[in-house]
């Protein structure tokens, strides 16, 4: 009975399918399925307009999204655009922070050319989620890099500077393992210390570093652990204080931090000489470049 | 197979069919989406003085007026009565397009007040920003919100064509004054915007009171009384507990009631259709002790079937639903907040290291038929067993005013409660019921949640009703 229902199904699927086919082929040959759902006509061309398709579109073949679609997030995350008077400041600050460290050093701008993202996203707040949680940015495969709390824009507030650059040179980093790959056995520096995407928020800042790594999102993977180390060296002005240098210990905990620093450290030596060796640009460089311009 | 024939000859029908009306000068879909869009903001610009909405994002809130002129060029002039961030969103312009997806949509693309509504508490309050083009109707465009903070209640918009003088009809600066009459710091704004007013009709000696949540616009009559003052109010005999909700708009200075609440006190009756907020003052009074406490009043001489009233921001109300009952009061303790807004956790902690709630019991009958009237501290141990601090009082209730007393030596405790504990206890308690009021104020976006205010020393928290 099964397979007889299971058979009837297939025809009535058959059927339905072949009268679908037949109404969409044989009436109108010259319509297109692919009609764009955003009507150009409308789109305006204003100053702002004009200043992101010279500075960025044709600049660097990066567009900026600043526009709200609402595909730019999942289904079940709420989040609002940017206002409009935010947009220009933002394109400065992303410009002053990202784009410039890169051109400041030596193969920087054929290296920021070559991989930069097709699409920068900018929205005006958090990301709301309906389990109650919040994002603070996000990416798509170095693809599309987001941008959030950007009406919130503010880069002498050391944390909303932070979001921001935590977030681009996270994700801009994940452009080079993704097409260079990993250094060499750079998993199994702190191999066990990584978690998964599941539990790796379980952990506090400290527990992180004893395990050897720079957050607990880090510990999610080893390409997390790439981005995120490469992004907190870059921005983070303490990092040698944090992340490298030996306190001087009494306690269980202060050395457990120490043999994590040693693995940062180790990690952070292995990143950079393959950074360099296959993009030419040297890391140290552009973190130079970027603590030049932090207020 | 046998039904093989009959989906051939469906074939054949569809095929001719389509043949017989197949008029090759039929636009293509992407014209005939483009002319459908083009229909739409050709309809969305035409209006001589844009459109009017009467927006109410949820079911159960109140209503913003917005007035929205679209212009060919992708950009919507907007102005609303919503007066936060300094009045941004009074009169501001920003882009809009119509998308084709499953239908025309209205999308507002960048930042503005619909945006706002949308990111209030945490972007669950129910307000939208895209919306599905329905139909015409008549002279109005009716849309529907695409996606909806407020689950399975997808909010219905009409767009009206707006009046040459609908402007004048946005009362945002009274909306903001009205507003300025919160005793809460905005530092706890995030459970709402809660305004408690005091309405006294002087021809007849009466006072009534009610709560407006300025953020979902509801308002709830609490009750109403002959008298003026606090004593006067204590001593009425014509005191009647309303306990009515409705919603609200801000219309032309003034403040309208959408299902107007009517009632009797001391044999007057009274229907509050709509009240204008006119003669704007700064007035002082003192809740405690001499302490001077800055109030908003606004006075208006012709209210329909009133007369002459005044309506004065307060803290007491001459009814509250919080009585003494089985009820009792707690919340987690990180919930008490000093005069700067500080919570008193780790000053909490400090005592009581498993600290997990403070609670307030008013009038709880024990076992031995003695009435329990007490306020403390809950604390856990490692096997999540419970270990109660609490220190009695007696008190005396007028509307949502308590007046206490704590009395020396009562305390419920456990037997071996250490004395360190206790000092700490009457210390803490001393401290956050400093002066001996306290005024329950409740916060009527939330079912059961109270806050406690102490005008005394500007302390202030939380508590669910239990």
């Amino acid at each position: 009975m099964e397979k007889k229902g299971f058979t009837q199904i297939v025809k009535r699927s058959l059927g339905i399918s072949l009268i679908g086919l037949t109404t969409l082929t044989s009436c109108y040959k010259e319509d297109k399925l692919n009609v764009p759902v955003k009507d150009v006509s409308i789109e305006i061309e204003t100053e702002l307009d004009q200043y992101i398709e010279t500075n960025f579109t044709q600049e660097y073949g990066m567009a900026i999204r600043y526009r709200f679609v609402d595909n730019y997030v999942n289904p079940g995350e709420r989040v609002a655009p940017p206002r409009i008077e935010t947009v220009r400041p933002m394109l400065d600050f992303i410009e002053e922070f990202w784009i410039n460290p890169y051109l400041d050093v030596p193969n920087g701008e054929d290296f920021f050319r070559n991989h930069v993202p097709a699409e920068i996203v900018f929205l005006g707040g958090l990301i709301y989620n309906n389990d109650g949680t919040v994002t603070l940015g996000t990416a798509d495969a170095g693809a599309q890099i987001t941008f959030t709390n950007v009406n919130g824009i503010d880069p002498t507030n050391e944390d909303w500077r932070t979001l921001q650059l935590q977030t681009v040179f996270h994700e801009f980093a994940h452009t080079v393992h993704q097409r260079y790959k990993l250094p060499n056995a750079f998993e199994t520096i702190a191999s066990t210390g990584y978690t998964g995407p599941g539990s790796w928020f379980v952990l506090t800042d400290n527990q992180a570093l004893e395990r050897g790594f720079v957050s607990p999102y880090a510990t999610s993977s080893p390409n997390e652990d790439f981005a995120e180390t490469v992004a907190f060296f870059l921005f983070e002005s303490d990092f040698d204080t944090k992340f490298i240098a030996q306190d001087t210990c009494q306690t269980e905990e202060c050395l457990a931090r120490n043999e994590g620093r040693a693995l940062v450290s180790a990690k952070l030596t292995t990143i950079s000489e393959h950074y360099e060796k296959v993009t030419g640009v040297s890391l140290e460089s552009i973190r130079a470049a970027v603590q030049n311009r932090l207020p | 197979m046998r039904n093989l024939p009959s989906y051939v000859l469906l074939c054949f029908v569809l095929i001719f069919g389509c043949e017989q009306n197949n008029d090759p000068d039929l636009p293509s879909v992407e014209e005939r989406v483009s002319e459908a869009i083009g229909d739409l903001q050709n309809q969305l610009t035409a209006p001589a003085n844009g459109w009017r909405i009467d927006y109410r994002p949820t079911p159960d809130g109140g209503t913003f007026l917005i007035l929205m002129d679209f212009s060919s060029d992708g950009m919507v002039r907007i102005q609303s009565d919503v007066p936060d961030n300094d009045g941004e969103f009074r009169d501001q312009t920003i882009l809009y397009r119509i998308d084709n997806s499953q239908g025309l949509e209205l999308i507002l693309e960048t930042y503005g007040v619909f945006h706002f509504l949308f990111e209030l508490s945490q972007a669950s309050f129910g307000g939208e920003f895209e919306f599905r083009f329905n139909q015409q109707q008549g002279t109005n465009l009716i849309f529907s919100s695409k996606s909806d903070g407020s689950l399975g209640q997808n909010t219905i918009l009409v767009f009206e064509p707006a009046g040459p003088n609908d402007s004048d009809l946005i009362s945002d600066e009274v909306v903001e004054l009205l507003g300025q009459g919160s005793h809460r710091s905005p530092g706890l704004g995030n459970l709402g915007n809660h305004v408690l007013y005091n309405i006294y009709i002087p021809s007849d000696n009466t006072t009534i009171s009610l709560t407006i949540d300025m953020r979902s616009r509801q308002a709830k009559i609490h009750g109403g009384s002959a008298g003026q003052s606090i004593e006067e109010i204590a001593q009425s005999v014509n005191g009647v507990n309303i306990n009515t909700k409705t919603t609200i708009s801000f219309l032309d200075g003034g403040i309208v009631f959408n299902q107007p609440p009517s009632f009797s006190i001391g044999g007057n009756n009274y229907t509050l259709n709509q009240i204008p907020l006119e003669n704007f003052n700064k007035v002082t009074t003192s809740y405690c002790g001499g302490n001077v406490d800055s109030l908003v009043q606004f006075s208006s001489q012709n209210v329909a079937g009133i007369g002459g009233l005044t309506m004065t921001s307060s803290l007491f109300q001459t009814h509250s639903v919080v009585t003494a009952s089985e009820d009792f009061f707690s919340h987690n303790h990180v919930f008490i907040f000093d005069q700067d807004d500080e919570s008193l956790a780790d000053s909490i902690e400090n005592v009581f290291p498993g600290a997990a709630a403070f609670q307030f019991y008013m009038g709880v009958e024990l076992n031995n038929g003695d009435a329990l009237n007490a306020a403390g501290f809950v604390e856990l141990d490692d096997f999540n067993n419970a270990d109660f601090y609490l220190r009695g009082f007696d008190f005396v209730q007028t509307g949502n005013l308590i007046e206490f007393t704590f009395n020396g030596d009562d305390f419920i405790t456990n037997d071996d409660a250490p004395q360190s504990k206790t000092d700490g206890l009457v210390s803490l308690t001393d401290l956050i019921f400093e002066g001996g009021k306290v005024y329950l104020i409740e916060t009527i976006g939330i079912e059961d949640l109270f806050e406690f205010y102490n005008p005394c020393n500007d302390y202030k928290g939380f508590m669910f009703k239990r």
